[in-house]
């Protein structure tokens, strides 16, 4: 890797981070939409059921990383869908096929907007919520690592379906929508991204599993402080919460595949033409 | 001349539809070459196949005798894609740094173009607030800030007033002074005048092909004489058109312009017309210029 491709990389990213924070519909989708739904849970759901105390700051807390997660999946994956979208609606594929573009250059700097919006997303809601009194704890060699790594493997996720639902798409506009759609599914049918495990209606065990669960049971262990609480009460548990490192190596693994995928797609769907038509 | 690019019987459909059929041309190195043929005949996916945008549904494309889909060729080649270039949240300055980045054969001559199309001070407007002639200057900035051998343009006049034009054309000559080699496709007949060669293109029922190749002056010698009628009336506009080739006459400028045969007779039988109807329209009979050939072989040149 050269020069050049970092280059490519760095054009990406910086064109799709100037589109998303000029573009109003899109900031509302990553930023004001996820704080909505925090404050929404928190006060019709959350505070009118949970006597104050520690329980209440944990359960806010919980909350947050939940509602973070969904904000920065959000971020990779509409930021990601309207600008990617855009250029296959415009052709734009036409031109950028005749320029010695490294396809993996043009995964990877989307991709780097979307996780800087994903991480700007997350730390929001996490601030509100820790000046709302959740119980969040700062451990920079645990905590830093820990949700960075986790935003990051999401980000691929995010990246991924993004890429699916823009060839599907191939409109702007539409591609928020079904971002959103998928987005809205995956956040219900894993019980809020894995915090309230009594909602997901299959064996428990697999929040520890599924991607965006496990990420958000992974960062809930790292940035909130359980001290006097314990982590394995409801609605957290059961299942027991992901404290063994290998859950770390799982999505390390989602992450790779992710990558992979979503680089094989960018490439195939893009580049090489041969799925899709390649518009 | 070295041919630098080939395509041979080279097909596009899409889906259904056939839009070009059995494409067969060569490219020298160091001419311009010239793509002209009205809207829809699809010069633009001609130039896509040429780049590697677009893959070809038969034949085959070969630049220096490789494919263009391999990144040595890429790195050969600058293109101009109307309308799909300029992204309109960015400004002026962000595009060109934007596709700068992209392509590793940039340079910072870009500085030296936005002074030449006057643009300097509209680089950090959003693009989105550009006008159609504004974009199109941004997109020829990107395209002659490459130094590659080959630049491709598609539709590069579209929008610009004729000053530009002629800023566009001498630098395009000055291009072709170092060696470059150039291909442009157009619609707007202007474009001919700084052509080496030009390649025509009409649609038909069976796809877009192409219906003739030669230098601009013998493109012209194909063309039959033109009549040239001021002050004309609609009365004698719909006695001489069964007189004219393709029996079709063109207004512009409330003047009427036709193609007629080399024989004196169709010429006398006119006058003879318009003196009857109105002596007061005056009638000549002239060499075609290029606007005149655009229209001679996109509405009357029937295949023999």
């Amino acid at each position: 890797m050269n020069n050049q491709f970092f280059k490519q990389v760095w054009a990406f990213a910086d064109r799709s981070l100037r589109e998303i924070i000029r573009n109003k519909m899109v900031l509302f989708w990553l930023f004001l939409w996820p704080i909505l739904w925090f404050f929404l849970s928190v006060f019709l759901f959350i505070a009118p059921n949970t006597p104050p105390g520690i329980g209440l700051q944990i359960a806010i807390g919980t909350n947050a990383i939940s509602m973070g997660i969904f904000a920065s999946l959000t971020a990779t994956m509409v930021g990601f869908s309207v600008d990617f979208a855009e250029d296959i609606n415009l052709k734009r594929y036409r031109l950028y096929r005749s320029y010695p573009i490294n396809p993996l250059a043009d995964f990877l700097g989307r991709f780097l907007s979307g996780f800087i919006f994903g991480c700007i997303s997350f730390s929001v809601i996490i601030i509100i919520s820790f000046i709302m009194g959740a119980r969040i704890m700062f451990n920079p060699i645990l905590t830093i690592p820990i949700v960075i790594l986790s935003l990051l493997l999401l980000s691929f996720l995010g990246m991924g379906v993004g890429l699916i639902i823009a060839n599907i798409s191939n409109d702007p506009n539409y591609a928020v929508g079904f971002s959103l759609v998928v987005l809205m599914l995956l956040f219900f049918i894993t019980g809020y991204n894995g915090t309230v495990a009594t909602m997901f209606p299959g064996p428990k065990w697999m929040l520890n599993f599924f991607p965006n669960s496990l990420a958000t049971r992974l960062i809930a262990l790292a940035l909130i402080d359980f001290t006097d609480y314990g982590f394995d009460n409801p609605p957290l548990s059961p299942p027991t919460m992901p404290t063994n490192p290998l859950y770390i190596i799982v999505l390390l693994i989602y992450g790779i595949i992710f990558l992979l995928i979503g680089w094989f797609l960018m490439y195939k769907f893009q580049y090489q033409r041969r799925l899709f038509g390649g518009k | 001349m070295k041919k630098i690019i080939t395509v041979k019987n080279l097909q596009k459909e899409f889906e259904a539809d056939r839009v070009l059929q059995n494409i067969t041309m060569d490219v020298h190195e160091n001419e311009i070459l010239v793509l002209l043929g009205p809207n829809g005949v699809g010069k633009t996916i001609l130039l896509c196949c040429l780049t590697g945008g677009i893959m070809p549904s038969q034949g085959e494309v070969l630049i220096n005798g490789k494919s263009p889909e391999l990144m040595e060729i890429k790195k050969q080649i600058s293109f101009l894609l109307q309308g799909s270039m300029v992204i309109n949240f960015l400004n002026g300055k962000e595009n060109i740094d934007y596709f700068t980045r992209l392509h590793e054969k940039s340079t910072d001559k870009w500085k030296e173009l936005v002074k030449k199309f006057e643009i300097e001070d509209e680089l950090t407007k959003i693009v989105k607030n550009y006008s159609g002639g504004m974009k199109r200057k941004i997109e020829l900035i990107i395209a002659l800030t490459m130094d590659t051998p080959i630049l491709i343009f598609d539709e590069p006049t579209t929008g610009l007033d004729l000053s530009m034009i002629r800023v566009f054309h001498d630098l395009l000559l000055k291009e072709k002074d170092k060696g470059k080699t150039v291909i442009l496709s157009t619609h707007n007949p202007i474009n001919a005048e700084i052509a080496d060669r030009i390649i025509f293109m009409r649609g038909t029922e069976a796809g877009s092909e192409i219906i003739t190749s030669d230098t601009p002056q013998g493109l012209l010698d194909q063309v039959p004489r033109i009549i040239r009628l001021t002050a004309s009336t609609a009365k004698i506009n719909q006695r001489i058109e069964n007189h004219l080739l393709g029996e079709r006459l063109f207004e512009k400028g409330g003047e009427s312009i036709g193609f007629i045969s080399d024989d004196g007779s169709t010429l006398n039988q006119i006058k003879s017309i318009v003196a009857d109807e109105n002596p007061k329209c005056e009638v000549k009979m002239e060499s075609p210029s290029y606007t005149d050939m655009f229209n001679y072989f996109t509405y009357i040149w029937q295949k023999e």
